[in-house]
């Protein structure tokens, strides 16, 4: 065995990280059938990519490197007018409630109420990620998870950058929502 | 001149709505004179500050989702078996 080969079988991948994967891949296609796909494929190229591990990262991180290859391809073979169709219905929401014609806050923001329990948080974002329309989390997803810069998320996507910006600053605001809700289920209960 | 003092009030004179679009986005896709009449705007305005700690708050859980992501979602014990048998066949 070469000193950077993975210990581990994919078998064992599976068993190990698989869940891991699977979470990863949901969050970004939103599909059950898509998610599972895409980790299949990525253990499948992980086996066949054995000597490609260098052991400068962990298991997963390798792993999961791969996997975003295949979820990228996956967004990417969604066809181009599949995904305008449903940014022009994410676009075509009237003007945002929160904000006046004139552009002014309708009502008066607060700050976020006293420190939201964590586990709670990320239970409640992850919902909500997941309640996005699909082409919003797609640009989402790629820019505010993965960091991929708006340019290449244009060229990925085939999106102008008014669409990115338009789309991520839509989702921050579903999902701005979606933890100040939470918050306050949350003190109520306590 | 004109357009740069033109340019100069727009950012001075930022709404809302605009502040908050420039708050959200990435930094390096605008122009710095928007991003000042930004956080000038923001300065001044107190549900605007507020608006931005929501924000905050909102990134300090997108980075804490990447490493726990709060939902105990995991392979279906069918598609567990169905990856295992490709693997095994190598296909
Ligand atoms: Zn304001």
């Amino acid at each position: 065995m070469a000193p950077h080969e993975p210990t581990n079988s994919a078998a064992q991948w599976l068993d190990e990280h698989g869940d891991a994967l699977y979470r990863y891949a949901l969050l970004r296609l939103g599909d059950h059938a898509r998610a599972e796909d895409a980790v299949q494929e990525a253990l499948l190229a992980a086996l066949q990519a054995k000597g490609g591990f260098r052991g400068e990262s962990s298991e997963r991180t390798w792993l999961t490197g791969i996997l975003r290859h295949k979820v990228l391809d996956a967004l990417r073979s969604r066809s181009r007018e599949a995904r305008w169709i449903e940014l022009a219905r994410s676009t075509a929401e009237s003007r945002d409630p929160r904000f006046s014609d004139e552009g002014w806050w309708t009502e008066p923001q607060h700050a976020p109420r006293s420190p939201l329990d964590r586990e709670e948080a990320r239970r409640a974002l992850s919902k909500a990620i997941g309640e996005l329309p699909e082409a919003m989390r797609e640009v989402f997803c790629l820019r505010e998870l993965d960091g991929v810069s708006t340019a290449q998320v244009c060229e990925l996507l085939g999106l102008t950058p008014t669409n990115v910006w338009t789309l991520v600053h839509r989702a921050k605001l579903k999902l701005r929502t979606a933890l100040a809700d939470s918050g306050k289920e949350g003190e109520t209960g306590r | 001149m004109k357009s740069a003092l033109h340019n100069l009030w727009h950012a001075l004179s930022m709404r809302c709505e605009e502040a908050d679009r420039l708050r959200s986005l990435p930094d390096e896709d605008f122009p710095r004179l928007l991003r000042w009449g930004a956080a000038f705007h923001t300065v001044l305005c107190k549900s605007c500050r507020n608006a931005k700690r929501q924000l905050e708050r909102l990134q300090s859980t997108l980075q804490g989702l990447e490493r726990e992501p709060g939902v105990a979602v995991g392979l279906s014990p069918e598609a567990r078996a169905r990856i295992a048998k490709s693997i095994e066949e190598g296909v």
